[in-house]
């Protein structure tokens, strides 16, 4: 580890000193390919994060992949509903690591505004790990360049070894996630418990 | 397909039976976005599902305002102030400017347009949202109507940007035109496919744009004038064949047409209250009794049904959806072409699955 102080000294004589991670998760936080996805709403306003006004390509993520082979960041932008969340958990598993995933929207989140319905999940990450939530109905397109600088931000702290490394660098970590299968009146299973453990309600008496 | 497809407009399905490269059969599959909006409406009160009626049609959520509360306003008896309806007319046109030029960026996507149609569409979006937001706080889902008027007045300054913003439209039209509609690729694409015979639309109940387009003169603002519409002098574009490229027309001419109505209902605006005095918003129950509200939604005919039985919460409740209605005769349009016309087709139909599935 090299000291702070004789790095500043070097890095004003123009010598950049740095280590092997910083320059991997350098290159990877500013190259993030997310997949062309859209699910209700909020998909026009991820569309609109990609157009003229708020121009999406200023933070390196403007290559929008139709194939999840291609792209490693999945934005789930909008209602997931029953029927749909297993062909999201589906493309998801398709998608190359190391891979992300933004929740967009309340929908996305926890059912949103539809939550009482029989047919909407409550939040996506009862089945895939979320790295970022953007709370709204539906958030603003600076909001969703704001979880993508977040998730930068959380790319660049990453480390390769020791306990909070990443999944992808964990041997023992699942690679897939079991694909739920509609089953009489709900999910089968309704939650994966590797990913979605809830909150434990502790009550003082 | 799908329903993960990038042009599907959303998580729409289609089952394809194809010979090489032409559809033999085609069935939609829909549900996928399927999110209980009648039966959280009968469980909630009337004012309650108000903000769920923007989610249906996500681009035009003040038109669906507007049927929803037309609805209510004829179960209920209210009448609506002068100024509001004038209110009502402003933003719906500019719903439908909205609508009609985001359709025709996703549909010149469609076609492998990537980017600049969509660009220059989208920027026109952004120029109506910031109207939305100064009036109602939000950019999408604008949940402005109430029963029997607004929300809230215009803010000052409003109308004259809403001004500016329709001067500017024309000429944006007609760069888009340029742009769009003399490419002879476009014309390949779109020219004689996915023809729509006048007597199958009718018969099949289609509404809006995608009739007219047929050559059907229908149009519920002119047949069944709700509101003031009335008091507006405008035209209603016809299309000759039925094809793809008549639809597009039909849509670049629609634009034309509302910026008419826009200009005059901006110049005319009367001051005055902006709600029924008699409408309550907090414990309201209407009547018992039954009533359709209906509005020519840029999509179509989009209409609400309601039955009261006198409670605060409706008895049943019913859309009307014109994506829906439209689009269960896509197998019919594509018979016959490849599933790079299908693709095209289904974009000239103007869906949002929001309404497709509710």
């Amino acid at each position: 580890m090299i000291d702070e102080g004789l790095r500043n000294e070097l890095s004003k004589q123009g010598v950049v000193v740095t280590g092997f991670q910083d320059l991997y998760n350098w290159g990877r936080k500013n190259s993030l390919w997310p997949m062309q996805f859209g699910l209700a709403c909020c998909a026009i306003e991820m569309i609109a994060t990609a157009m003229a006004r708020f121009d999406l390509s200023r933070f390196g993520s403007e290559v929008f992949r139709n194939s999840p082979r291609q792209s490693d960041l999945m934005i789930v932008a909008g209602t997931v509903t029953k029927k749909m969340a297993p062909q999201v958990v589906r493309l998801y598993n398709q998608m190359s690591e190391p891979k992300y995933v933004i929740a967009m929207g309340a929908c996305a989140i926890s059912g949103g505004p539809f939550k009482q319905g029989y047919n909407v999940l409550k939040g996506i990450d009862r089945f895939i790990p979320v790295d970022v939530h953007i709370p709204g109905c539906p958030p603003r397109p600076e909001a969703l360049l704001h979880a993508l600088i977040t998730l930068q931000e959380k790319i660049s702290k990453e480390t390769f070894t020791g306990p909070g490394r990443p999944r992808h660098l964990d041997p023992n970590a699942p690679s897939e996630f079991p694909i739920p299968v509609c089953g009489p009146d709900d999910l089968t299973p309704p939650s994966n418990p590797e990913v979605w453990r809830p909150p434990t309600m502790v009550r003082e008496d | 397909m799908g329903p993960q497809h990038p042009s599907t407009h959303g998580v729409f399905r289609m089952d394809v039976v194809l010979d090489g490269e032409r559809i033999v059969k085609l069935k939609p599959v829909f549900g996928y976005l399927h999110r209980n909006h009648e039966k959280i409406a009968e469980a909630t009160t009337y004012l309650g599902s108000m903000p769920y009626t923007d989610r249906l049609d996500y681009f035009c959520s003040i038109t669906n305002n507007w049927a929803y509360a037309l609805a209510v306003e004829k179960l209920a008896g209210l009448n609506v102030p002068e100024r509001a309806e004038y209110i009502r007319i402003i933003t719906a046109e500019l719903t439908r400017l909205l609508n009609h030029t985001c359709l025709l960026g996703f549909l010149a996507q469609d076609m492998g347009a990537l980017g600049t149609p969509l660009m220059y569409a989208f920027r026109e979006r952004e120029k109506i949202l910031d109207l939305f937001e100064a009036l109602t706080g939000a950019r999408m889902m604008c949940n402005y109507m109430r029963f029997g008027g607004c929300r809230v007045d215009l803010p000052p300054g409003w109308i004259e940007q809403a001004a500016r913003v329709v001067d500017g439209y024309p000429r944006f039209l007609e760069e888009f035109e340029r742009l769009l509609t003399g490419n002879e690729i476009l014309m390949a694409r779109t020219q004689g496919v996915g023809i729509l015979p006048a007597a199958l639309a009718v018969n099949a109940s289609i509404t809006g744009p995608m009739l007219r387009a047929s050559g059907v003169d229908y149009d519920l603002r002119k047949t069944d004038p709700y509101g003031i519409y009335g008091r507006f002098p405008f035209r209603v574009p016809l299309g000759a064949q039925g094809d793809v490229y008549d639809r597009l027309m039909i849509r670049l001419l629609e634009m034309g047409e509302s910026i008419k109505i826009l200009k005059q209902a901006i110049q005319e605006l009367p001051g005055g209250p902006i709600v029924d005095p008699k409408a309550k918003l907090r414990a309201f129950k209407p009547k018992a009794g039954e009533a359709y509200g209906r509005i020519e939604a840029p999509k179509g005919e989009l209409g609400f049904y309601l039955i009261s039985d006198g409670s605060a919460n409706p008895y049943r409740y019913r859309v009307r959806p014109p994506s829906l209605i439209n689009l269960t005769i896509l197998e019919d349009m594509c018979l016959g072409h490849t599933i790079a016309d299908v693709v095209v087709i289904l974009g000239s139909v103007d869906i949002v699955l929001g309404e497709v599935d509710r």
